[in-house]
């Protein structure tokens, strides 16, 4: 799948200036698409829209068709992997060309496609009664600009298997970095698992928002309001949580093949048995570690509890969620905003969240509070409960030099769990490059 | 000087044959080739012009509508790069490692078809040729269930073996990941290349090898004197398939590493550029640095090792 996305991506870095004289740009607002935020109507029947998601957004088919029956809108569904659909939204913007009608918006993408403007702003398509219950809203706004309408909430947290646990003798849920290493120690010294813990350490987006997440629950941050960087002295959270995952490490707490695994691999490691705490999983990943048909662990007491923090100032995590967005290039601006308001009902959120391919957990509060109350959710009462402490990352908006960052902070990270550099030099040296990059940004 | 003339005579003229305007006679053959042509201008020649165009202006996706000319800045930024230098010299590693496992395993494999029963090599030849016809993301996740430190298979066997007391994170060590990699790379390319050694091979008449048997030459020397020069052509080819396909590696790193410095190649520097920084500019400047790299080894390559052969 990379590769195709590859080779079609470097082919068109030479074609795309040929299309690119080829396009235009229409730009449209609700009235002249002549939507009323939040209709669900036949406004547009006939017409077909593209919906570009990755797998676990692809809507069952059965579903989709009550939507073309609602409203007349024929919706063909595309699916990719999640890294692939950016390089299609990238590539296809590049050439002026519409990637699809509604797309996905990961948080991450956020600062690039606002300072593009690629994307519709939402806020006047969108119902208030969705906008008013969208959790990590403000996630995907900048400058009062909504990009995308969040169609899962994700955060980080720790998952431990209380089965494990209880096997080693252990009674009392980790909440702080040393109670973990403890608890590690315990567990494999008693044999119950050979490696405890698992955190992806692989050169990639898992590894680097893992290191923001225990920043997070160790009150820390990554920048302050001008973006200098809060991690590089020894005493920062930033700093400490780095130790952290090098003890971890080096101590043989975590499986040798962390250093190669993407947070989804971390997870299957889990539902496998392998590891007992899954240190920075997400409630995203409960539902099929409950499912025995993708779990090992399906009958063991599973429980997600808040990440850990450093010396017990554990102060919360961050959200990761994921959106869906209308491009500007978008010529179906209006049945694109009428699929998202569908979407953001509660009988497509519940299945979204039921459905075994898909486990978005539903962004909207209000329908997140009676699934809570009727004890539908996976662990309701502990997501309820970690929820509000759940931040953007960026209080400023995610910068548009972020994904250079991530990758940077990821190969930072991976050198200095494996000893071939130490912490110091590590965070100084992403301290600098982050100076370069905040001085060349648009 | 003799001189020879020919005559409308010398050519036999079987009943009446229709004279053709000369101006069909002339525009036929340019008729013939201008849809190959314009296919070849369309996807080739026109969007490489273009692309050199871009490499010369802003083509920055952050900065909408800016396309101010810059000369070589973009060349110059991707060459003063300290990422891109990192990721050349990768890259020059795995083009030297795979050129030398290429001859050597290659040629061992195609010598060793060559040597068998005929009714036998389409067998083997079937068996060889198989990793050549596996996707390099294939190979690389392939080759990542080998290397995996908790349970890879490599690991596995060398335990058994008691050769290690400990699994061995492999990709812990920047040379040692430059020649895993390699290997996953020539696990792909060594099977085409050994069938084109082999046909080079078969090529070479036995007369040859068995004039020179019985003037007294050792195996050694009939290698050296009669394989080797004879093989030229198959290894030009094969020489230039191997620096067209380890330059531009990008699967099997991207794959077994990722976007770690210390093992990326120079392609996924390219696809940095483009897809991450969304600096389309540099990343066709890197893209044809890349392309520029590659014709040149491959001109060196036709220009000193190709040699027609007649026997």
């Amino acid at each position: 799948m990379k590769s195709k996305s590859v080779i079609w991506g470097m082919g068109s870095l030479l074609l795309v200036g040929t299309i690119s004289a080829c396009g235009s740009a229409s730009k449209t607002t609700p009235a002249a698409t002549g939507y009323k935020a939040g209709a669900i109507n036949r406004q547009y029947a006939g017409t077909t829209i593209t919906v570009l998601l990755p797998p676990y957004g692809a809507m069952p088919q059965t579903q989709l068709a009550k939507f073309t029956k609602e409203t007349g809108i024929k919706v063909n569904l595309e699916t990719l992997a999640w890294a692939d659909i950016h390089d299609k939204i990238v590539t296809a913007e590049a050439a002026h060309i519409s990637p699809a009608d509604v797309t996905e918006v990961d948080w991450s993408w956020v600062g690039q496609f606002s300072q593009a403007g690629w994307y519709t702003p939402l806020n006047n398509y969108i119902a208030p009664k969705y906008l008013a219950n969208a959790i990590n809203r403000n996630v995907f706004t900048i400058n009062n600009k909504l990009i995308a309408m969040p169609y899962n909430f994700g955060f980080k947290e720790t998952t431990i298997n209380w089965t494990d646990f209880h096997k080693a003798g252990i009674t009392k849920a980790p909440t702080t970095w040393a109670q973990v290493l403890q608890d590690a120690k315990i567990l494999k010294a008693k044999g119950v698992v050979q490696y405890p813990v698992g955190f992806p350490l692989s050169i990639g987006e898992s590894n680097s928002t893992n290191w923001y997440a225990l920043i997070k629950s160790a009150g820390g941050t990554l920048f302050n309001s001008k973006w200098d960087p809060q991690f590089t002295s020894p005493s920062s959270p930033g700093y400490q949580a780095l130790v952290f995952e090098k003890k971890l490490y080096q101590d043989g707490l975590m499986p040798p093949g962390v250093v190669s695994l993407h947070n989804a691999q971390v997870q299957s490691l889990f539902a496998s048995g392998e590891i007992a705490i899954a240190l920075t999983s997400g409630p995203l990943f409960m539902s099929s570690f409950k499912n025995p048909s993708t779990s090992k662990v399906a009958s063991d007491h599973l429980q997600i509890i808040p990440l850990p923090g450093n010396d017990g100032q554990r102060t919360g995590t961050f959200g990761l969620p994921e959106g869906l967005g209308i491009p500007e290039l978008s010529a179906h601006k209006g049945a694109a905003a009428e699929f998202i308001n569908w979407w953001m009902e509660k009988p497509q959120l519940l299945l979204s969240y039921n459905d075994p391919n898909m486990g978005n957990p539903p962004p909207q509060l209000d329908v997140l509070n009676q699934l809570a109350k009727e004890n539908k959710i996976q662990d309701g009462s502990e997501i309820m409960s970690i929820l509000p402490t759940v931040k953007p990352l960026f209080s400023q908006g995610t910068p548009v030099w972020y994904p250079q960052f991530s990758t940077d902070a990821a190969t930072m990270i991976q050198s200095v769990v494996e000893g071939h550099m130490s912490v110091k030099t590590g965070v100084t040296t992403l301290a600098s490059e982050v100076k370069q990059m905040v001085q060349s940004a648009p | 000087m003799e001189t020879r003339t020919i005559t409308q005579g010398a050519r036999p003229v079987r009943g009446k044959q229709r004279a053709r305007p000369l101006w069909r006679k002339f525009f036929t053959p340019y008729l013939l080739v201008l849809p190959a042509v314009a296919v070849i201008f369309g996807l080739v020649i026109y969007p490489l012009m273009f692309s050199v165009f871009s490499s010369l202006h802003v083509d920055d996706l952050l900065y909408a509508g800016i396309h101010t000319y810059i000369g070589l800045k973009n060349y110059r930024q991707v060459l003063l790069d300290p990422s891109f230098q990192i990721a050349v010299r990768n890259t020059l590693v795995y083009f030297v490692l795979a050129t030398i496992g290429v001859l050597i395993i290659g040629l061992t494999i195609s010598s060793w078809l060559h040597s068998i029963d005929l009714k036998w090599r389409g067998l083997f030849l079937t068996i060889v040729i198989l990793p050549w016809a596996v996707p390099g993301v294939v190979t690389g996740l392939l080759w990542s269930f080998i290397y995996n430190p908790t349970s890879g298979i490599l690991d596995g066997v060398l335990r058994s073996m008691h050769l290690i007391s400990q699994n061995i994170v492999w990709f812990c060590h920047t040379s040692m990941s430059l020649v895993l990699i390699t290997v996953a790379l020539l696990w792909q390319i060594v099977p085409l290349s050994s069938v084109i050694l082999l046909a080079g091979l078969e090529s070479i008449p036995p007369t040859l090898y068995e004039a020179a048997t019985v003037d007294g030459c050792s195996a050694v020397r009939r290698f050296f004197g009669i394989t080797v020069p004879l093989l030229r052509p198959s290894l030009a080819i094969v020489l230039v398939q191997t620096a067209v396909l380890s330059i531009g590696i990008f699967d099997q790193v991207y794959v077994l590493t990722g976007y770690d410095p210390s093992t990326k190649s120079a392609v996924i520097q390219t696809y940095l550029y483009a897809f991450q920084n969304l600096n389309f500019g540099q990343g066709i400047s890197a893209a044809l640095l890349i392309t520029l790299g590659i014709t040149v080894i491959g001109y060196l390559y036709l220009r000193l090792i190709y040699r027609e052969v007649a026997y």
